[in-house]
């Protein structure tokens, strides 16, 4: 195997597959930076060019741009708090208010190095985990995909600690509007109001664009400010990679978080850093910073997001099962090249799949230098006045959500939508919940229809799903008791103090 | 009951009716497609209905109030930014002129097309808004076009449809 993998790095270290990585890498970090395009974007955009390419460079062009998208989406998502793809939503979340105190610089190549290392570490468990993932993909049914599901949402309580209440609600509501659209399994159309549009559901880039964008622009433009408060950047790029390092055991375990869920199909990277974002706060001992600009926020999911893309592969190559539309559009990819994913690929064609690996470790390298080195300019844009800024990102988020459905309704939506999340904003309702709900609506519900009619209700008594239950109960109380005991103690001094 | 407090309340009453038509609605459905719509609106009506009596509660107090405008949610920095009612008002009469910028782009896009509506959208908001000179103008706007030409060439990106066509 080593030696193979010696070979494979040979073969992918020749210069024109290396400059077909770089494209790649350069689509890659440009979709990524766009507001609303992910990875299906950059796969359309490459897959016209691969026809009557080599495998090897084929391979390194759509994973170099499917490597670095998770690295590319972290400047919209720290300089103006909207998610580049959907992978970065978390990353907002203590990212933007970094780049509101002037750190921008620090929260971006603090990212981005840990990017690095997150793809580099996904890029080892695929090669690791090559001839022994079979056994554990098929291990895992509809239950306990339904179970995982139900463990991402249960970082709607852990995102609103202040009010857990109306995390729930907002979770529930997000839940709710996930079930607009087709039902699935049965020929019937949810709350679409006859209106053609909301047949197939609210596109996930609307509702994320509206959530957050037109809120965050609306409050600038009224504030008549910049995005940096303080009109100073004080952070650093070495900054940034001087607070990552004091933080490696985060990094290593978000990273193999990220890469054990990605293994899993179906559960997507949307959630990951979500879940990467609730566990590094349960398990930091200090977590009042965390909402308000705390670095370990934005280390924990951009490691995982990045990790995930080396166990996403795992059962795309292995099996042909595709886990997004990302890894869908490289499966077409490899066919055009004329590689038939699924076994073969860890006999016959061992030297692409090994290629895949390196590709992959290479392009996060290339990716993250770049941004980091791109980092202290880019952040700039955080001093510039809002009503320069705006219109800009405006036009930029209006035609990237139109690239949803390609439907007026996108635009429609993204006007109602937005005027919806400025209202959460401003009445202290929390936003990322009804994501989180919104994300894992369909993958909750087909799952546990699935579950339903297989296994009635004995699958509750499979011992997967009641492992993961325990994970639940435990990441849970966790997260919330701390916080509970606290308030407690708050409540208890504030009637000692009246008394 | 100040403007936030009266919005917050609003919002969870919003929300509520949403939840309570989604579950009279669901009824309809066949029973595979009704259960999860069903199921989380009718807890969405009484953790919903919980919240409103708990906010209402709480705003009795000025502690209360005080951990409302505060803890509520973890990652607004609307938290930190405390108006005063005055301010406030202003804040939202400011906040619904420029939603009318945008809801004004997005009609222009419908009626003389993409490049267009973008190119009167962003170079009346600079002269009018940022009191940018002319010359700085033109430049934004030959180079937001130059932009939008090339991503579109290269991605493929679609235009929304127009009333004139272009």
């Amino acid at each position: 195997m080593f030696e193979a993998a010696a070979q494979a790095l040979g073969l992918i270290l020749q210069l024109d597959r290396l400059g077909w990585m770089v494209l790649g890498c350069a689509v890659g970090l440009v979709v990524g930076l766009l507001p609303g395009l992910g990875g299906t974007v950059g796969m359309s955009i490459l897959l016209p060019f691969i026809f009557g390419m080599d495998p090897y460079s084929g391979v390194a062009l759509l994973i170099g741009m499917a490597a670095v998208i998770h690295t590319g989406d972290t400047f919209p998502a720290v300089l103006i708090g909207v998610p580049g793809s959907a992978g970065s939503q978390a990353t907002i979340v203590d990212g933007y208010p970094l780049a509101r105190q002037g750190k921008a610089a620090t929260a971006l190549s603090a990212a981005f190095f840990v990017s690095m290392i997150g793809g580099i570490f996904g890029a080892v468990v695929l090669f690791g985990t090559l001839s022994v993932a079979r056994p554990l993909v098929l291990a895992l049914g509809s239950p306990e995909l339904f179970m995982l599901a139900i463990f991402g949402l249960s970082m709607v309580g852990v995102l609103s600690v202040g009010s857990p209440l109306a995390g729930v609600v907002s979770g529930l509501a997000g839940l709710l509007i996930g079930t607009i659209g087709g039902a699935p399994g049965v020929p019937v159309y949810r709350y679409t109001f006859d209106w053609l549009y909301l047949f197939d559901g609210i596109p996930l880039p609307v509702l994320a664009l509206g959530l957050f964008a037109v809120p965050e622009m609306l409050d600038l433009l009224a504030q008549r400010g910049q995005i940096a408060q303080g009109a100073k950047l004080t952070g650093s790029r070495l900054e940034g990679i001087r607070e990552a390092l004091r933080h490696k055991l985060l990094i290593l375990r978000s990273a193999a978080l990220g890469s054990a869920l990605g293994i899993i199909p179906g559960i997507g990277g949307s959630v990951v850093d979500w879940i990467a974002y609730g566990v590094t706060k349960q398990t930091a001992r200090d977590r009042d910073n965390f909402g308000r600009g705390d670095i370990r926020g934005v280390i924990g999911p951009e490691s995982a997001n990045n990790a995930k893309e080396g166990g996403a592969l795992v059962p795309t190559l292995i099996f042909g099962i595709p886990g997004s539309g990302t890894t869908a559009m490289l499966l077409g990819g490899l066919v055009l090249l004329g590689i038939e994913p699924g076994p073969s690929m860890i006999k016959e064609n061992l030297d692409v799949t090994l290629s895949i690996v390196w590709s992959l470790a290479l392009a996060n390298v290339f990716g993250a230098v770049a941004c980091i080195v791109c980092a202290g300019w880019v952040a700039r844009a955080s001093v510039i006045s809002a009503n320069r800024l705006v219109p800009f990102l405006f036009i930029i988020i209006t035609v990237a959500a139109y690239q949803s459905t390609r439907n007026w309704g996108d635009i429609i939506m993204l006007l109602v939508i937005g005027s919806v999340g400025w209202i959460m904003k401003q009445a202290a309702w929390p936003r990322a919940p009804l994501l989180i709900g919104f994300v894992l609506s369909l993958v909750t519900e087909r799952y546990l229809h699935l579950s339903m009619s297989r296994y009635g209700l004995e699958w509750l008594t499979f011992p997967g799903v009641l492992i993961i239950l325990a994970m639940i109960v435990i990441a849970l109380v966790a997260g919330l008791l701390p916080d509970l005991r606290r308030r407690l103690a708050q409540a208890r001094a504030a009637s000692e103090g009246r008394s | 009951m100040s403007l936030r407090e009266r919005l917050r309340l609003g919002f969870g009453v919003f929300i509520l009716c949403i939840f309570a038509y989604a579950a009279f609605d669901a009824w309809d459905f066949s029973r595979r497609a009704r259960y999860m719509p069903l199921y989380v609106s009718v807890a969405g009506i009484v953790l919903t209905s919980l919240l409103i009596t708990l906010d209402l509660w709480r705003m009795r107090s000025t502690e209360g109030r005080a951990a409302l405008r505060t803890k509520v949610s973890i990652e607004d920095l609307a938290a930190d930014d405390l108006f005063s009612p005055a301010e406030d008002r202003q804040r939202f009469r400011t906040t619904a002129y420029y939603l009318g910028w945008m809801a004004g782009y997005a009609a222009a896009i419908g009626i003389v097309g993409l490049p267009l509506a973008s190119a009167l959208f962003l170079a009346g908001f600079l002269l009018v808004e940022a009191r940018m000179r002319l010359p700085g103008v033109g430049l934004c706007v030959a180079g937001m076009l130059a932009g939008m030409f090339t991503l579109t060439h290269f991605m493929h990106l679609r235009w929304p449809p127009n009333l004139i066509g272009w």
